[in-house]
């Protein structure tokens, strides 16, 4: 057989696709994981507004770039998404399970997300899906936080918003300044909510609460879990840490949990609360289920 | 041979968009990933080869100036990448045996069938030049220009290499052909 001939050609071809066929490992996960660290040093170098540095780790050189995000370890993983999509006038930024970031806004007005959460902003009015505390800057024009079913208008305060998807109500709580609460309906009047007031807005009702004393507690990393059932705090821990937890005793469903963790590692949480329901712990990946002992 | 799709990946990541980037990423990261895998032998050096390529091309987004073809680009630079990763890892074995034994055993690949084994076998018992050029035709699809342009060798030498690698897989798995 020659150099270029026919047959060496369709040779070629024919063991290209034998070997082509073979079983290769899948290479989802590691794309995944080089993505996010692509994608967190792209967030540098992209965004608009300048932010003060607040953390001691940031590399240095990050203060030299027009930044508008800082991201805040959750003491786990090292490594922090925040992924943002374009569109003319608006910017959407989201956090993965197990990461926080902050965000300040063209008019000084800062953003910090909870983990898992989707921001969209345009102009003054804000989208989101999850948790996100906001202290906006005072001005005329309001600033308007929008979730599925729950809208709250600001001048100038610090409050936080939290509405997954999977919530049973929406909750607006205010930390400083005044927020004017409303359901996302037609007609629907505004209550109005000042300093430790929470609302609550389910089924288009507003109900005003005073606030837990630790609904903002995870801006400072931890998350405090006040008589709460087992299968409620399991599934916000999965959100903070990015693992999945399994329940594999139906005993402890019922399990009322007080506790108090982060910013620990994942093990050193999971560790607290086996320790508090005197469970038995098997951890397979990041895959945990909790025994009964 | 430049796709337009690419072109235009590089277009939006050169006027700033970071989501092109991800894109690019999502294409070829397997790909690169294992072309840098049989180069660095570990797969938290072979990441490293792909993302430092990456965050590079962004850091240089406002003069990217990528003539020919963006895979071939991109194959070269991860490997050029992957081989001053290794040239860094202090290892008293000469690349060629670390090359051959890795491959061997830390690729992953499902080795089940006997026809899995026997190409596992063939592609292995090539020298790791031919292995290099072969793999970039079958598994990544890549034209022999673009071959060349990875590899920073002629077109000339990718037939000739060609040719030389076909005719021994050829010979090794005569029975499946």
């Amino acid at each position: 057989m020659e150099l270029d001939s026919p047959e060496i050609q369709d040779l070629e071809e024919r063991l290209a696709s034998i070997v082509k066929a073979r079983p290769a490992p899948s290479r989802e996960g590691v794309v995944e994981a080089m993505s996010r660290v692509v994608m967190a040093e792209t967030a540098w170098s992209e965004a608009p507004v300048r932010i003060a540095v607040k953390h001691a780790y940031l590399r240095k050189w990050a203060t030299y770039f027009a930044t508008a995000l800082v991201l805040i370890g959750v003491g786990y993983p090292v490594i922090s998404k925040v992924s943002k999509t374009h569109r003319t006038d608006s910017r959407t930024y989201t956090t993965a399970a197990g990461q926080r970031a902050s965000i300040t806004l063209k008019d000084g007005s800062s953003v910090t997300l909870a983990p898992a959460t989707t921001l969209r902003i345009s102009g003054r009015t804000v989208e989101l899906k999850g948790e996100a505390f906001f202290t906006v800057n005072h001005a005329t024009q309001p600033f308007i936080v929008r979730t599925a079913d729950v809208q709250a208008r600001v001048l100038g305060t610090q409050f936080s918003v939290r509405r997954y998807s999977d919530d049973v109500y929406a909750s607006v709580s205010v930390v400083n300044g005044k927020v004017a609460v409303a359901a996302n309906t037609a007609n629907q009047s505004e209550r109005v909510i000042s300093a430790d007031q929470t609302a609550q807005v389910a089924n288009k009702s507003v109900q005003v609460v005073v606030s837990n004393p630790n609904t903002l507690s995870w801006l400072n990393g931890r998350m405090v879990f006040d008589d709460m059932l087992l299968p409620e705090v399991l599934h916000e821990l999965e959100r903070w840490y990015n693992a999945k937890f399994v329940i594999g005793d139906s005993a402890l469903t019922n399990e009322v949990v007080h506790a108090e963790v982060g910013p620990e590692s994942l093990n050193d949480a999971v560790k607290i609360l086996a320790s508090a329901l005197n469970a038995k712990v098997v951890r397979t990946g990041q895959t945990i289920t909790f025994f009964k002992r | 041979m430049q796709s337009t799709q690419d072109a235009e990946l590089v277009r939006r990541i050169s006027s700033g968009d970071s989501s092109a980037l991800d894109e690019l990423l999502r294409k070829y990261g397997a790909g690169l990933f294992n072309a840098a895998l049989r180069i660095v032998g570990r797969e938290d050096l072979a990441q490293d080869a792909v993302q430092d390529t990456f965050i590079k091309l962004w850091n240089a987004r406002s003069n990217i100036n990528v003539k020919t073809s963006v895979a071939a680009y991109l194959y070269r630079a991860v490997r050029n990448r992957a081989i001053n990763i290794q040239a860094h890892e202090n290892s008293q074995l000469s690349l060629e045996t670390r090359l051959a034994g890795q491959y061997d055993d830390s690729d992953g690949y499902d080795k089940n069938t006997e026809l899995n084994d026997d190409i596992e076998r063939a592609l292995a018992e090539l020298s790791p030049a031919l292995r290099e050029v072969f793999l970039l035709r079958a598994d990544q699809g890549l034209s022999y220009s673009e071959i060349a342009e990875s590899l920073d060798i002629t077109d000339k030498s990718v037939r000739m290499q060609m040719y030389r690698a076909t005719k021994a897989l050829a010979e090794r798995l005569k029975h499946y052909l």
